[in-house]
């Protein structure tokens, strides 16, 4: 009879069966549970191969707590309570901060507050004394000081030769047209302390062209000159006055007109010459006698008023006149 | 001094001087009034009367007599003149005192080394006087009169100790004392000036000792020798001879106008003079009569209270600007608080532009601080350094100038650093044209040099060189004879240590980074053991010297390398002499290498560098005469040959190099021929063969 139930029935039953199927389990005998458990297990396995991963153990039970809200303190500052506030020292107290902070705090700030004209490297002046500076460079730079100017054409000083026997015959009072010195009265052949008080005032020193001009045309130059000694004594104070001023030469070129000749057969030994000091400029290029008053005595020579210099001494023989010079 | 006679002969033309003056000393002995004598006259051997046999004597007396009243009533000049004059009769005087022999007799008699009257007789060359000073006065224009310079001239070295200004007479006594043993001449030099002031024979002294005291002093100079004189020095002598010294200054001053005339603007030369002539007339007014005259005594400490009574006209000297004071002190400021980067608030622009506008300034003593307002340096700290200038300037005090500066900022510091340095450059780097004899002798030696023909114009890069401005080096080679006397550079051509950049053509400094010294004294406690020194103190002290010389080395670094970073300058030395931090160069008229400028070596035709002429010839032109041989800076000797010209023998002088020059050429015993010469050598003799062979 029940085989003979409908198709509705039998879904019907597939259905209960699948639905109660552990129950059935359950109640089915061992043999047959055991197999179901090795299904399981081989269904398993599969799945884990598939998956790759083994499934996270269980987390343990988290315990109850109270839930805390958490909101930021807040205060009322005032004067009364925080009367720091009206501090600047406390603000910047150096001894309770890193120094590197500071330095780097203070750093930052200055550079905010810096010009635009500082901030740059390249703007060093302030644009209000831009005029000022500007004025100032547009003036020429000053010959001595401007290394780099080159012209072929400089005005450059015309030094004459003075030889020893030419300056001997400069060295006596003046004859005829020849002019005294221009010093008159102060003429330095006035001052000779071995003239006894017979000191007499000395002939203008001439140049040699100059005096070749004057002998052909009996002509003198517009402007008397000094005297030889008055002349080795000015140009000897220009270099003492420029030493004194420890500023060197202000000129540009030499100040001397004219030049003696050194350690040369029957000229003058340098040690008795001025001469620019090795590491100043002092205006001279070559040597001149200096002028010592000790070093001349007057004499005459027929009939005319010489002086004669003779504590100068003449070179020595023994040496050639291009070696080195004695004292030197 | 002629004839001090001649002098004194219109002066005095009253007939009772008549014969003091104008007769010879013979003929005023036997014209002598004997009457005219008194014992209380000059009297050594205590005569009560004399008659003929004792005329010399008695003259002498008279003679003393009337010239010591003669120079109580004369003035100036005659003083002097009249000092010499009686000192011409001092040596009879003395040999009368010593031989205790008053009789004419006595002296007329010759014993084979002349009669005492010949040998003793008045005569002005026998006189010592400040015309016999031993002639230095040439070396006082190069005394350290405006600055601190020693001289290595012991002769300068001594007259500078006498100047008045601050510490001088410290340690006089040893260098007078050491030079006068090592050098005659300056032996010679103290030694005059010792008898020129104790005789009182300048011609400005006003009180001179008494006739007793000169004859005595006279006859100590005249036997006193080199060792007793230096053993003296060596006793309490020091104010005496520092005053000695000065004495003679003041007299050698005088003789040179120029010298005379700024030192007299400049110092309180006035005021100098009088102390100094006070004192010295004060001491030769205390010299007495006495067994040991030549202790002196009292005499120091009477000049030692004079001198500290001159302080207030003391001159104080600055040998350097204010400017360079200043950069040294901010150097030395760095060194002290180790500095790594000495510049880090200034730039190179910031230099140029200072540098720009210093040279359109007139160079004065002063550097105008105020600039410093543009580069902002407050006006405070500007005011400071004013006043720090101004009392630098004035009173040469630099006290409160380590302080203003350590107390700036760094921007501050190495603003006014920068401004000084510039000042400094100002000053130490300037070019100056040379005269027309020197531009043409240097045009010439140039073309010569470069081998430009006359027809062809001077390139621009001859005669052209660099400078470093950073590490301050000339580049160029410049000849110069080195310690061994070797010449240096005769033929180097182009620059020293230069880098070149072939990309943009510019030069730089190629300096090599010189490491610090490394001589050390590092602590060792083992060898310190006995210094009463803690060790950690020696220790800490010890790092603190290592962290300084590691700021220093670092600091180097840094200058290197801004000396690498700095285009060279350029310059051309044609026609002009540059003054570069100490130095004057040129080039050289005769060679036309790069030159010190040292004012030693001069021909006629005006200086040259002192290495390029030998024998009088310029080494280009130095060959070997037979084989045309040029070696470099072989020392060439000439050698003396005859040389026939038309028949005429001249002697010539030619060279030969050191395989030409055969042993029988070095050892011929007369002057060879020329033509001798050239036929040994072409037919290479091995001796010296006559010439008909």
């Amino acid at each position: 009879m029940q085989r003979s139930t409908s198709i509705m029935d039998a879904f019907d039953r597939g259905f209960q069966e699948k639905v109660t199927k552990k129950a059935t389990v359950d109640e089915s005998d061992p043999d047959s549970a055991e197999e179901d458990k090795k299904k399981d297990e081989e269904r398993r396995v599969k799945r884990r191969k598939r998956v790759g991963g083994r499934k996270e153990p269980p987390q343990p039970p988290v315990p109850f707590q109270f839930k805390v809200r958490h909101v930021v303190p807040t205060e009322r500052v005032t004067d009364t309570n925080f009367p720091e506030i009206n501090s600047v020292e406390a603000e910047f107290d150096m001894s309770s901060r890193s120094q590197d902070l500071v330095v780097a705090e203070t750093n930052f700030f200055n550079n905010k507050n810096k010009g635009s004209w500082q901030q740059h490297p390249d703007h060093i002046l302030r644009p209000w004394e831009y005029l000022k500076v500007r004025n100032m460079l547009q003036c020429p730079p000053s010959e001595q000081s401007n290394i780099h100017a080159k012209e072929i054409d400089q005005i450059r000083a015309v030094v004459a030769v003075m030889t020893r026997a030419y300056e001997e015959e400069m060295l006596r009072e003046p004859i005829g047209s020849e002019r005294p010195c221009l010093n008159d009265d102060k003429c330095e052949g006035r001052q000779m302390s071995t003239a006894h008080s017979q000191g007499f005032v000395l002939r203008e020193c001439l140049l040699p062209a100059e005096l070749k001009k004057y002998e052909a045309t009996g002509k003198h130059k517009p402007d008397r000159n000094f005297c030889l000694m008055c002349k080795r004594n000015d140009i000897m104070r220009g270099l003492i006055d420029t030493r004194a001023k420890n500023l060197a030469v202000r000129v540009v070129s030499a100040f001397q007109d004219y030049r003696n000749l050194v350690d040369v057969p029957g000229e003058y030994c340098l040690q008795n010459c001025i001469v620019t000091c090795p590491e100043h400029y002092e205006g001279l290029t070559d040597p001149i006698v200096m002028h010592i008053r000790s070093h001349y005595r007057p004499i005459v020579k027929n009939g005319t008023r010489y002086y004669e210099q003779w504590r100068m001494a003449y070179p020595s023989p023994t040496q050639h006149f291009l070696s080195r010079a004695p004292g030197n | 001094m002629d004839n001090v006679r001649d002098v004194l002969k219109p002066l005095y033309p009253s007939p009772v001087d008549e014969c003091l003056f104008h007769a010879k000393f013979v003929d005023r002995v036997y014209s002598f009034d004997l009457s005219l004598w008194r014992p209380s006259f000059w009297n050594p051997c205590n005569l009560s009367v004399v008659d003929d046999t004792t005329r010399i004597y008695a003259t002498l007396g008279w003679t003393s007599h009337r010239i010591e009243k003669l120079i109580t009533n004369a003035e100036g000049d005659m003083r002097y003149y009249l000092t010499i004059y009686l000192d011409t009769h001092i040596p009879l005087m003395n040999y009368f005192e010593q031989s205790g022999k008053a009789t004419d007799e006595h002296v007329l008699t010759d014993c084979g080394e002349g009669a005492p009257v010949d040998t003793y007789k008045p005569s002005t060359s026998k006189v010592y006087h400040q015309g016999n000073l031993p002639d230095v006065l040439h070396h006082i224009s190069d005394c350290s009169f405006f600055g601190d310079m020693r001289s290595s001239n012991p002769i300068i070295h001594v007259l500078s100790k006498s100047l008045p200004h601050r510490c001088k007479v410290r340690n006089i006594l040893q260098i007078v004392s050491s030079y006068s043993r090592k050098h005659d001449s300056v032996y010679e030099f103290v030694f005059g000036c010792l008898k020129c002031s104790l005789l009182g024979l300048y011609e400005t002294c006003r009180v001179r000792p008494t006739l007793a005291v000169r004859t005595h002093l006279i006859r100590i100079f005249d036997s006193v020798t080199k060792p007793q004189i230096l053993q003296w020095m060596t006793r309490d002598h020091q104010q005496l001879l520092f005053y000695v010294i000065k004495e003679f200054l003041i007299f050698g001053v005088q003789q040179i106008p120029s010298v005379y005339a700024e030192v007299r603007q400049r110092y309180q030369w006035g005021q100098f003079e009088q102390s100094v002539a006070c004192a010295m007339d004060t001491v030769r007014g205390k010299i007495v009569v006495d067994r040991d005259l030549f202790d002196f005594k009292g005499i120091e400490s009477l000049l030692t209270a004079i001198n500290k009574q001159q302080v207030h006209h003391l001159y104080r000297t600055t040998r350097h600007m204010f400017c360079s004071i200043v950069a040294l002190e901010c150097d030395k400021l760095d060194d002290a608080n180790c500095v790594d980067d000495p510049r880090t608030e200034t730039t190179h622009r910031i230099r140029e532009l200072m540098h720009q506008l210093s040279i359109r300034t007139p160079t004065s003593v002063e550097t105008p601080y105020d600039w410093l307002q543009y580069f902002n340096v407050s006006r405070e700290t500007i005011r400071k350094l004013t006043l720090a200038q101004e009392t630098y300037v004035h009173e040469g005090s630099k006290t409160t100038l380590k302080g203003l500066l350590a107390g700036l900022s760094r921007h501050e510091f190495e603003h006014v650093r920068e401004l000084s340095e510039v000042f400094d450059r100002k000053l130490e780097v300037r070019i100056f044209k040379l005269p027309v004899h020197v531009y043409k002798r240097q045009c010439m030696a140039l073309r010569r040099k470069h081998h430009v023909p006359g027809d062809q114009p001077i390139e621009s890069y001859m005669g052209q060189t660099y400078l470093c401005l950073q590490c301050k080096q000339f580049k160029g080679f410049v000849n110069r004879i080195d310690d061994k006397g070797k010449l240096r550079n005769l033929y180097a051509y182009g620059n020293a240590k230069i880098l070149f950049d072939d990309e943009t053509n510019k030069r730089y400094c190629g300096r090599r980074s010189v490491k610090i010294d490394k001589k050390r004294h590092h602590y060792h406690p083992e060898y310190s053991a006995f210094m009463n020194v803690d060790e950690s103190v020696a220790i800490a002290h010890n790092d603190e010297r290592n962290r300084k010389r590691h700021a220093k080395e670092r600091r180097k670094d840094k200058k290197n390398k801004a000396c690498t970073d700095t285009e060279l300058t350029t310059v051309n030395l044609l026609g002009s002499v540059l003054e570069f931090y100490g130095q004057l160069y040129t080039i050289c008229p005769s060679c036309g290498n790069f030159m010190n400028m040292t004012s030693k070596y001069f021909t006629k035709d005006g200086f040259y560098c002192g290495c390029c002429i030998h024998h009088g010839r310029l080494y280009t032109t130095i060959s070997c005469e037979w084989c045309k041989a040029m070696r470099g800076n072989e020392q060439w000797d000439p050698i003396q040959v005859l040389d026939e010209d038309d028949s005429v023998e001249e002697t010539k002088s030619i060279y030969l190099c050191q395989a030409c020059y055969k042993p029988w050429i070095r050892n011929a015993d007369a002057r060879l021929k020329l033509s001798t010469i050239r036929r040994g050598l072409t037919e290479r003799w091995k001796k010296l063969q006559h010439a008909g062979f």
